[in-house]
């Protein structure tokens, strides 16, 4: 066991340290990178398309875009990088013997550290700008965070282990990411929703923990029971399908890699 | 005895699938998923059963693509068995294709520390030998370059000074020694050398049957992903030598002079035996020969014997004509000889006898009659005869 943490504890760094290696801006790019993010979108969303808050009014875009995107950013990136986790480390699984389901932790807990850090860096930033961040929610902040990537976890597991079999896993991903970000409110609030589609939104378990993250640092607007609830069984229905999918698909890795 | 046991494999058999439309993959994920096997397969390995205890050095010999590759993954637990059990007690330490699971964009420190962590050791007994695996590899500034600059040399000093800190109970290795240059060869020898003494455990891979029955007590030869024999490693390798030889001797050009009547082997008797089977000569026994040839007009031909490898490789010949040695005439037209070789040098392997009949003249030859000897014995000395010898105090 202690062995098993030492290694993901091992995997997580050196992933990590793989994508940082050979940037010369190394660390910084950690702020730089949110930054410049968050600028084009506000560009493009505030500036651009003029997504007004008036239903939640009080609160400023800059904040509340940044509250959503990085635990996004964090959720899809962990599922992309999950999901080709055990393809892009075919040459270990055929030579080392190794708990594969390693490889997927090891993935899904790097995004999340490295978004993590980021999303602390981002929200340093706009602290010291000046805008109103309620600190005492940050408990709301870290069950969000925790209800993304268990979320995400599962998920990857199910994913990788598809991915292994069916090549066209990989290139579809991104786009269907790419859907799931518009169709969970991050840059726009649920109020502006047309209610035909409202119920959807209601029903996506990422809407709910974010839906956390925003309320809990911006005291308004936290999900209800209920949401959390379903959001909270979603998550766990993931892990443990993903966990079903993976033990059954993973000794048989090396014959379709 | 069980007690110590470290790896037993209790009807392992191993199959890979065939794959060869993108559906396959579909169906393959979906039996999967419901619990099936996974379609259309290729068994490359079947009921295999096997124990290795510690202390206990085994041989594994075989063809190309006989499976030996499969099983040594099977072992490690690279690969999952697909039918049977698989017990490991014990760290396995895989010397196979060192440095393979390297990421060449990571620096060499950076792939030991993987490397040591994959193979079973604590991150307390890394940082303890960490100065000592990079001292071992000697490979100097490099061990913080991303290794996609090594040369092949030098990852394969990195890999295998991880496993030499790891002393593992179970070492896997092929002839991956030959690597590198000379003076870490010779690191690499003592090494191994000492684990073995120390009741390391070892299982071998080789074509060289030298190795094999240096290092090995036991042996293992694996024939079409099957155990064919296994135990005793003598037993085993000279089989398998046998039945390689004469495989490659099938293959190979075996042409016979049809005998034209009027010289010809009537009788070709081996300790005795006359029949068309190998015989089987214990190494160090005399060996008989009786010949009977037939001559025209009652004049007596040249007998002519030769020894061959069953590779074709010449040993040794000799004839009724350049000895001055004259038939024993039986009746008419029909002479004999006997021939003894008292203790003969031959080595354990398989050799080919063969009797030659010529014209009296010794010019023309009529007629030939091979047959099969197998030397058993132990031994670990090499190729094909023994050459007396005599160790002396060197002065």
């Amino acid at each position: 066991m202690n062995l098993l943490i030492s290694l993901l504890a091992h995997f997580v760094q050196r992933e990590i340290r793989e994508r940082f290696l050979g940037t010369v801006s190394g660390g910084a790019w950690l702020l730089i990178g949110p930054l410049l993010t968050l600028a084009a979108y506000l560009f493009v969303f505030a500036e651009v398309m003029k997504v007004r808050l008036h239903a939640d009014a009080g609160d400023s875009f800059v904040v509340f875009l940044a509250l959503g995107l990085w635990p996004w950013f964090a959720f899809s990136e962990s599922i992309l990088r999950g999901t080709t986790a055990i393809r892009q480390n075919a040459a270990l699984i055929g030579k080392i013997a190794l708990d594969r389901q390693l490889l997927v932790q090891a993935a899904v807990l790097s995004a999340f550290l490295i978004h993590g850090l980021g999303f602390v860096l981002v929200l340093i930033v706009l602290k010291l700008s000046g805008y109103a961040l309620n600190l005492a929610g940050l408990p709301w902040v870290l069950l969000g965070l925790a209800g993304l990537a268990l979320t995400a976890y599962g998920l990857a597991l199910a994913l990788a282990a598809a991915a292994v079999f069916l090549r066209d896993i990989e290139s579809v991903l991104a786009q269907v990411l790419m859907l799931g970000m518009l169709l969970t409110p991050i840059f726009f609030p649920p109020s502006q929703i047309p209610a035909r589609f409202a119920w959807f939104v209601s029903f996506n378990p990422l809407a709910v923990w974010i839906g956390c993250i925003r309320g809990g640092l911006l005291e308004r607007g936290l999900p209800d029971a209920s949401g959390l609830v379903l959001a909270g069984g979603v998550a766990i229905a993931a892990l443990l399908i993903g966990r079903f999918v993976f033990r059954r698909a993973a000794p048989h890795f090396e014959d379709y890699l | 005895m069980s007690a110590d046991l470290l790896i037993e494999l209790i009807g392992v058999g191993k199959s890979f699938p065939k794959v060869s439309r993108a559906s396959d993959r579909l169906r393959a994920l979906t039996s999967l998923l419901l619990g099936r096997s996974p379609g259309r397969v290729s068994n490359v390995l079947e009921g295999i059963d096997l124990t290795i205890h510690r202390g206990q050095s085994v041989g594994l010999i075989g063809e190309n693509g006989a499976g030996k590759s499969t099983l040594l993954k099977v072992i490690t637990g690279v690969y999952s068995a697909s039918t049977g059990s698989v017990r490991r007690l014990g760290t396995i330490a895989p010397l196979l294709e060192l440095g393979a699971g390297f990421h060449p964009e990571q620096s060499g420190r950076e792939n030991l520390r993987t490397n040591a962590l994959l193979l079973g050791m604590s991150p307390a007994e890394l940082a303890a030998s960490e100065a000592d695996i990079i001292a071992f590899a000697d490979i100097g500034d490099y061990i913080d370059e991303p290794v996609k600059h090594y040369s092949s040399g030098m990852v394969v000093r990195l890999g295998f000074a991880v496993i030499a800190a790891l002393k593992p109970d179970l070492l896997i290795t092929d002839e991956v020694l030959a690597v590198g240059d000379e003076s870490f060869q010779k690191k690499c020898v003592r090494w191994m050398e000492r684990y073995l003494a120390d009741g390391g455990t070892l299982v071998l891979v080789s074509h060289s049957m030298y190795h094999i029955q240096k290092l090995c007590q036991h042996a293992i030869w694996l024939d079409r992903g099957r155990i064919r024999k296994q135990g005793d490693v003598f037993d085993v390798t000279q089989d398998y030598l046998a039945w390689h030889e004469k495989k490659s001797a099938d293959t190979g050009i075996e042409h016979r002079l049809t005998a034209n009547g009027e010289y010809a082997v009537l009788r070709f008797a081996l300790n005795g035996d006359t029949g068309t089977l190998p015989i089987e000569l214990p190494l160090g026994e005399d060996l008989l020969v009786d010949v009977e040839l037939r001559g025209r007009d009652d004049r007596a031909p040249v007998f002519g014997i030769g020894f061959k490898r069953v590779d074709g490789t010449a040993v040794y010949g000799t004839g009724s004509e350049f000895e001055r040695q004259p038939a024993k005439r039986l009746a008419h037209g029909h002479f004999a000889w006997r021939l003894r070789f008292p203790k003969p040098s031959l080595l354990p392997g398989t050799y080919v006898i063969t009797a030659h009949a010529l014209d009296p003249e010794g010019v023309r030859l009529f007629d030939d009659l091979p047959r099969t000897v197998i030397v058993r014995g132990r031994t670990p000395e090499l190729g094909l005869v023994r050459l007396a010898h005599v160790w002396e105090d060197p002065t």
